[in-house]
């Protein structure tokens, strides 16, 4: 059996000397198992992600990603981390508007040479083109359109291809969908849980909407794993 | 390197910001660059207001004095030098040539110079140029009058006109030399020069003027002596008031001062007209620094401008470091790219102002020369202009720490959390 994905224990964080925001026992999510988390907004969760990509610090406790324990990582080799087995997906404002769509998604593989090595023989933007026509992206001409003109669904399809080129072993989704309208966010979802399938990526699934979560495997509430006495529940 | 080719994307998509960034660099640099060229133009040009000449000598007096009243005529000499020493050192086996200068007169506000054909064979300015003339030629008889550019210009002299000199030195004077008028021969091309402004006449024509003159005063009656008179009698003048020295040899040119400074006979100061010029220069040439300073201050307002651009634009690009943070942008990378966008607009900006300067010099350097004497060489830019263009670059990319700094800090809080 292979290290899980995301395996956190004891883990404590708060900000400076303020009291403790998030307090984990243990949080175990296996590879390739899709979890649904959700939590209200204050809850902890952009601090969750925070922590698991490397850019906060936990107080106490550890955090293995794939095996890594991402909180003993000095700061470049966290980013580095990051950049080589995670992928993200913001809520909005995912894409960088003076590259062009083929460049955001390639994006990653800019930073991360072991990432841009996993593509093999594949040309990075070859790859783009399919990761998009896989999100349904796939009409002819639409790749020279400038991102700033693309609707809200495109441009987080957009991001959900550079979150998954390169195959990063984690998909973090931050409410991916929130700003996205009803048969938007059906179609996106299909296509996505389709292209993690197949690539056998771990998506953690950060949303308010439970109404998404019968699409995955496992459905946590932060509420029910933070411990912590301030906690929002 | 991908940070070099987001920070030129990045400035391509605010192209029409960053081209007016670079605008104003590039004409705050073409500023401080066309000043600093034309302040050594003009350097040169008043350091070599009197180049061919090895030596300067007139009655003795201090170094700067003999040269503001013989070369610049300002002032006045107290004491003039006795024609004989004149012909004693003009005939000397070491000196090449002399050419005398005798001062005295003027003509309406404009200083007469009495000397001889020498002066328009050898006087050099600006380098190695000689005078040359747009009209007419040198003085051949006695009221001939060869005029500088400035005087005919003013004055809307023709070559044919006949002009009237005055005794002394005021504008306006009460002591006509109404009875010898003289006739332009010829103009002088514009040199920015002292020789611009003077009226040219021979030794032997200044001698005739004042041949039937006694302590500043004309004689009357029978004592008068005609212009057609004075032709025939002998128009030797007493003394100059100064006189240049073309040496044989360069190497004589010390003994020669030291033996003119020695002379028993008369007391007299030879100068090297280089050095004096050099001396003065370090007095007028205040100006010309206050005017590079203020082209600096031009370019500090360039640079804020870009300064003020960049860090305008921070706040939208705030979700924009989020992003990059994402996908394994370093904090640091995140700092290079402003630096990157400052420096690129800087370099871009100051290499528009090389191209503008060049482009000015090319355009103006004949009026400069036509109207103000000022010959600036079109040359590659000298190792102390390429300073100060590093200089600039280096204030800019310290300029971009500011912008970076604040987006690091910013990079370091916001983490992976995309601020609206």
């Amino acid at each position: 059996m292979p290290e899980p994905a995301i395996d956190i224990t004891g883990l404590e964080f708060a900000w400076g000397r303020s009291p403790t925001l998030l307090q984990i026992a243990q949080l175990r999510i296996e590879r390739g198992e899709r979890v649904f988390l959700t939590g209200a907004s204050g809850s902890g969760k952009s601090t969750l992600l925070g922590l698991i990509g490397g850019v906060l610090l936990p107080r106490r406790g550890t955090l293995r990603l794939m095996g890594s324990t991402v909180n003993a990582l000095r700061a470049g080799e966290r980013d580095q981390f990051r950049g080589e087995h995670l992928g993200f997906i913001f809520q909005m404002f995912n894409l960088i508007p003076y590259l062009t769509i083929i460049e955001n998604v390639i994006l990653p593989l800019q930073f991360s040479p072991a990432r841009a090595g996993r593509l093999g023989s594949t040309a990075a933007e070859d790859e783009a083109v399919r990761l998009l026509v896989a999100l349904g992206l796939g009409a002819s001409g639409f790749l020279n359109r400038p991102v700033i003109e693309l609707s809200m669904g495109q441009q987080q399809r957009v991001a959900a291809a550079r979150a998954l080129i390169g195959r990063p072993q984690v998909l973090i989704a931050d409410e991916p969908t929130s700003s996205l309208d009803a048969d938007a966010r059906q179609d996106f979802l299909r296509l996505l849980m389709n292209e993690c399938q197949e690539s056998g990526t771990t998506v953690l699934f950060v949303s308010h909407d439970r109404s998404l979560s019968s699409l995955f495997d496992r459905s946590l509430a932060l509420a029910d794993i933070n411990s912590a006495p301030l906690a929002v529940h | 390197m991908p940070i070099l080719r987001l920070a030129l994307r990045s400035l391509w998509n605010r192209r029409v910001t960053a081209t007016l960034t670079v605008a104003a660099i590039a004409t705050s640099v073409a500023l401080l660059l066309s000043v600093q060229m034309l302040r050594s133009a003009a350097r040169e040009g008043f350091t070599q207001t009197l180049s061919g000449a090895d030596l300067l000598v007139g009655a003795r007096t201090g170094p700067l004095n003999l040269l503001l009243y013989s070369i610049f005529r300002i002032g006045d000499a107290t004491t003039n030098v006795s024609w004989a020493t004149y012909l004693k050192i003009a005939h000397h086996r070491d000196v090449d040539w002399t050419i005398p200068i005798s001062l005295g007169d003027t003509h309406r506000g404009f200083r007469v110079l009495g000397t001889d054909g020498n002066y328009f064979l050898h006087y050099r300015f600006a380098g190695t140029q000689s005078l040359t003339f747009t009209a007419g030629g040198p003085f051949k008889t006695l009221y001939d009058a060869v005029l500088g550019s400035d005087v005919a210009r003013t004055l809307h002299y023709r070559v044919g006109d006949e002009i009237t000199l005055s005794h002394g030195l005021g504008a306006v004077s009460f002591a006509e030399h109404k009875d010898k008028p003289f006739k332009v021969v010829g103009i002088l091309a514009k040199t920015g020069t002292p020789v611009d402004n003077t009226v040219h006449v021979s030794l032997a024509g200044i001698s005739a003027m004042h041949i039937d003159w006694r302590s500043g005063i004309q004689a009357t009656g029978k004592y008068r002596i005609s212009a057609e008179e004075a032709r025939s009698k002998d128009l030797t003048p007493d003394s100059i008031t100064a006189f240049l020295v073309g040496m044989r040899s360069k190497v004589m040119t010390f003994t020669m001062q030291r033996a003119i400074n020695d002379y028993r006979e008369e007391p007299l100061l030879a100068v090297l007209p280089g050095v004096v010029l050099d001396q003065m220069w370090s007095l007028v040439g205040i100006a010309d620094t206050s005017l590079m300073i203020v082209a600096a201050f031009v370019v500090l307002a360039g640079l804020l401008g870009m300064l003020t651009s960049i860090l305008t634009s921070l706040n939208e690009r705030r979700r924009e470091m989020a992003v990059l943070r994402s996908v394994g942008a370093r904090p640091h990378h995140v700092f290079t790219l402003l630096v990157t966008e400052a420096a690129s607009l800087a370099l871009i900006g100051i290499l528009g102002g090389v191209c503008l300067t060049y482009l000015l010099l090319i355009g103006g350097r004949s009026v400069l020369a036509q109207k103000f004497g000022i010959y600036v060489p079109i040359t590659v830019l000298s190792p102390y202009d390429v300073a100060i263009l590093v200089g600039v670059l280096a204030a800019a990319v310290l300029m971009g720490f500011v912008p970076a700094a604040q987006a690091y800090r910013r990079t370091l809080s916001d983490g992976l959390q995309i601020r609206v």
